[in-house]
């Protein structure tokens, strides 16, 4: 086995995957990452293989699409990618998700499969993992820097959190744009909830470094009419709590990822924001901002 | 008027326990609780709680019947004991549907 001598890494609010590989391809991502790369730091630090994995452990989750997670010996963690029945790539990490092993085998024949290892879903992956079990929380939503601080839009699919971004970019191009799929939210300062842009990004391709205080929670529904209802904290969390992605067949991260919900919750007025799909939802936004401040 | 419960797949003389399958926490006041899931089809199975419901969930430890739990509701919310066993027994047969308590094989306390 060739000894890793590429190294590349991805910065994410303030934690750094750093992958290695015995070529640059193999550990490469996508060009719209570039801002995302940095030269130092090493939170999560894996290794590519050119070879198959182990053999899968005990069964702990399914997630019905691509990808599966087992218990493996010494309490790590084995998630496994598939096309059909063939494990394209698998990571087998430790309990914390500081270390592990990318295993991607060569396609076998004539297939010709994706050169690089660390690409979607597993970067994102390996950083949500980590994030679940250092308290923080990765939103489905798109993040916009106002005035008044990051106002968070969380949705499910199809909620409008790319619409909401494109408003924003036409009614308020002076505004940034952390993402419109994806931001990471650190509530351990107990002065503010930050809130960062991350570079998995949705429909709009809004993806961004920039951070700030998170000023106001909302919950994208698509309406007539632009209002934005009070959430009750508890309400809040239990819809922060479906809008990220827990490990949750683990018990004691889960805890942790509802503990943060919670928190955040508590801190942070959270709105319903039933919207139009024009400025009247803009200013919705800004009025429930304002009232909550 | 009192309604049929007879029928309810919960015995109010057995003593529920929360299920080590949900996560729970208090949120300015009132709790939510997450069911642990192993499919992603259950993930966004989540319930909040009102006042009611937080107070009979933190009343269940595996010591507390359904029976006790329902007169500790009727001395907190004040309605007659007749109408707290009939809400006990909907609210614990819910979290029993949704697999969030669990009973003991020997059903309790006789």
């Amino acid at each position: 086995m060739t000894a890793p001598t590429f190294v590349n890494r991805l910065k994410v609010g303030g934690t750094v995957l750093v992958a290695r590989g015995e070529n640059e391809s193999i550990i490469s991502w996508p060009k719209r990452t570039d801002p995302f790369l940095v030269k130092t730091g090493e939170d999560i630090d894996v290794t590519v293989h050119r070879k198959n994995g182990p053999r899968p452990g005990k069964l702990l989750f399914e997630s019905e699409g691509v990808w599966r997670a087992y218990q493996q010996e010494e309490q790590h963690l084995l998630l496994t990618f598939r096309v059909g029945r063939t494990i394209y790539k698998s990571a087998l990490m430790d309990d914390a998700f500081t270390k592990g092993d990318i295993f991607f085998p060569r396609p076998s024949g004539e297939g010709t499969g994706p050169r690089s290892a660390m690409r979607f879903p597993l970067d994102e992956m390996l950083f949500q993992q980590r994030w679940s079990r250092d308290g923080l929380l990765e939103v489905h939503s798109c993040g916009v820097q106002d005035r008044s601080g990051v106002l968070l839009f969380a949705g499910h699919s199809g909620a409008g959190k790319s619409t909401t971004a494109r408003l924003w970019n036409h009614f308020e191009p002076s505004r940034t744009i952390l993402s419109d799929d994806r931001v990471l939210l650190d509530p351990r300062d107990p002065g503010a909830v930050r809130a960062f842009g991350t570079p998995w990004h949705g429909m709009g391709r809004f993806g961004s470094t920039a951070q700030g205080r998170l000023s106001t929670l909302f919950f994208l529904e698509q309406a007539k009419v632009s209002e934005a209802v009070r959430l009750h904290p508890a309400e809040a969390a239990a819809r922060l709590f479906t809008r990220t992605f827990p490990p949750i067949w683990d018990r004691d991260v889960t805890a942790r990822v509802v503990n943060t919900c919670g928190d955040i919750a508590e801190r942070v007025p959270a709105f319903l924001l039933r919207f139009r799909k024009d400025e009247t939802a803009i200013a919705a936004a800004r009025r429930a901002s304002a009232s909550a401040a | 008027m009192a309604q049929d419960i007879s029928d309810r797949p919960v015995d109010l003389k057995a003593s529920p326990r929360q299920s080590s399958r949900v996560v729970s926490r208090i949120v300015s006041g009132e709790h939510i609780l997450v069911p642990l899931a192993s499919r992603g089809a259950d993930i966004d199975s989540i319930y909040n709680l009102n006042s009611t419901g937080t107070f009979i969930w933190e009343k269940i430890d595996g010591k507390n019947t359904g029976a006790e739990i329902a007169e500790m509701v009727a001395a907190e919310f004040l309605v007659s004991k007749e109408q707290a066993k009939v809400d006990c027994l909907e609210f614990l047969s819910q979290l029993l549907e949704v697999r969030a308590i669990e009973f003991n094989a020997d059903k309790g306390k006789e």
